[in-house]
């Protein structure tokens, strides 16, 4: 290799190194985002599910058929992957849970449909002709509350109408940093573990925000002093598509954070193999550039010598 | 007083120690005032006065929500 390409390879390496290590930080400060905002909002689950406690507790059974299990013949998958590649492992663990999960439940084309959230998931399963509800693309990473209340509305409306028994949300679960982890849960019908499920793993397990412990879910003995008005099933014809959204809501948050930590840390291996590479040759180089000196050298003496003879 | 909070899924509204609340309750319009009994009711679309201390007062216009009182504070979700 000419001292001139070396010279241009160590550019465009370092050059390669900026732009990943400045989506790195990036994507640092962007998973701070996503994980202050399920934390800031953490108060409302809260309150949602204690009302829900309260309310199930005075009345005898579900109550309502969002919360009644059903036959299950066909079952929705609610998938949330990223728009975007880099991103490491990430979306492929998705949809290898996902694929996982279908052949363990024997699901195929015919007893399944999907809602998708990012166009990685969708580019995988639109491809092999599965039925698609409906498609979310380019969310942005402030969550969309317009769209993910439509999406839930729609989960809703298709429970309701009973073109599917069940839906399951498969996402990736952000426990910390260099930490994620794909997971399904189980969103309709609603259960109360579920639901206690994602609003404990709102909190990482490491990191910035895992020692605000503050928030506890109640206990409801005094549920007997509350009054409901109209009535408890009522109430609970009016919270349960809350909770839906909740659900939905810190599950789209929760692989945000995941998506941009994955990022951060695919970003972070790519600098830093840009410096061992930059490094790598820029030896090359000089032993190169030494190496045509001695050659220069001893043409210039050999030329000397000969004109003494 | 009592503590009063007004939230949405992606933000809180108002949270703050208030005298008293209006609201458009399912059976009607009421008013909450401190030492209120438990509490659960849906709320209809309309308009949630707040009356804070002195003669300040805020409104917040809602499509639906829920509210709950309980021993310790009010909560409103949207």
């Amino acid at each position: 290799m000419s001292l001139k390409s070396i010279k241009n390879k160590i550019r465009s390496v370092q050059k390669t190194k900026q732009v990943t290590k400045a989506m790195e930080s990036v994507s640092a400060v962007k998973m701070r985002k996503s994980q202050k905002a399920a934390l800031d909002t953490r108060h409302y689950a809260m309150h949602a599910f204690n009302i829900l406690k309260r309310v199930s507790g005075s009345i005898d059974g579900k109550g309502h058929f969002f919360m009644e299990e059903r036959d299950v013949k066909k079952t929705c998958l609610f998938v949330i992957t990223s728009d975007k590649g880099l991103a490491g492992s990430l979306n492929s663990a998705v949809i290898k849970s996902i694929v996982r999960e279908m052949a363990k439940n024997g699901l195929n084309k015919d007893n399944s449909g999907f809602i998708l959230i990012g166009r990685k998931g969708y580019e995988y399963f639109s491809k092999r002709g599965y039925k698609i509800e409906r498609y979310y693309e380019k969310l942005g990473d402030d969550a969309p509350i317009d769209l993910l209340k439509d999406a839930s509305d729609l989960m809703a409306k298709l429970y309701e109408n009973k073109e599917y028994d069940k839906f399951d949300i498969f996402y990736t679960d952000f426990i910390s940093t260099t930490e994620q982890e794909a997971i399904s849960r189980t969103v309709l019908p609603i259960k109360y573990e579920e639901v206690k499920k994602t609003i404990d793993g709102i909190l990482p397990k490491t990191g910035k925000y895992s020692k605000v412990r503050d928030l506890k879910i109640e206990n409801t003995e005094d549920v007997k002093l509350y009054l409901f008005e109209p009535g408890a099933k009522e109430i609970l014809k009016e919270l349960l598509p809350f909770l839906l959204n909740i659900q939905v809501y810190y599950s789209f948050l929760e692989a945000k954070a995941s998506e941009h930590s994955a990022r951060m840390v695919a970003m972070k291996n790519a600098s830093d193999k840009a410096d061992e590479l930059s490094r790598d040759l820029k030896l090359i180089f000089n032993k190169a550039r030494q190496a045509a000196i001695t050659k220069e050298i001893s043409e210039i003496t050999g030329g000397i010598e000969a004109m003494v003879k | 007083m009592f503590l009063l909070t007004i939230a949405k899924i992606n933000e809180t509204l108002f949270s703050d120690m208030v005298r008293s609340v209006n609201c458009p309750g399912s059976e009607g319009e009421m008013t909450i005032l401190q030492d209120h009994i438990p509490l659960i009711t849906t709320l209809k679309k309309g308009e949630v006065r707040v009356k804070l201390d002195g003669e300040k007062t805020e409104t917040f216009q809602i499509e639906k929500g829920i509210l709950e009182i309980s021993k310790r504070e009010v909560i409103i979700l949207l």
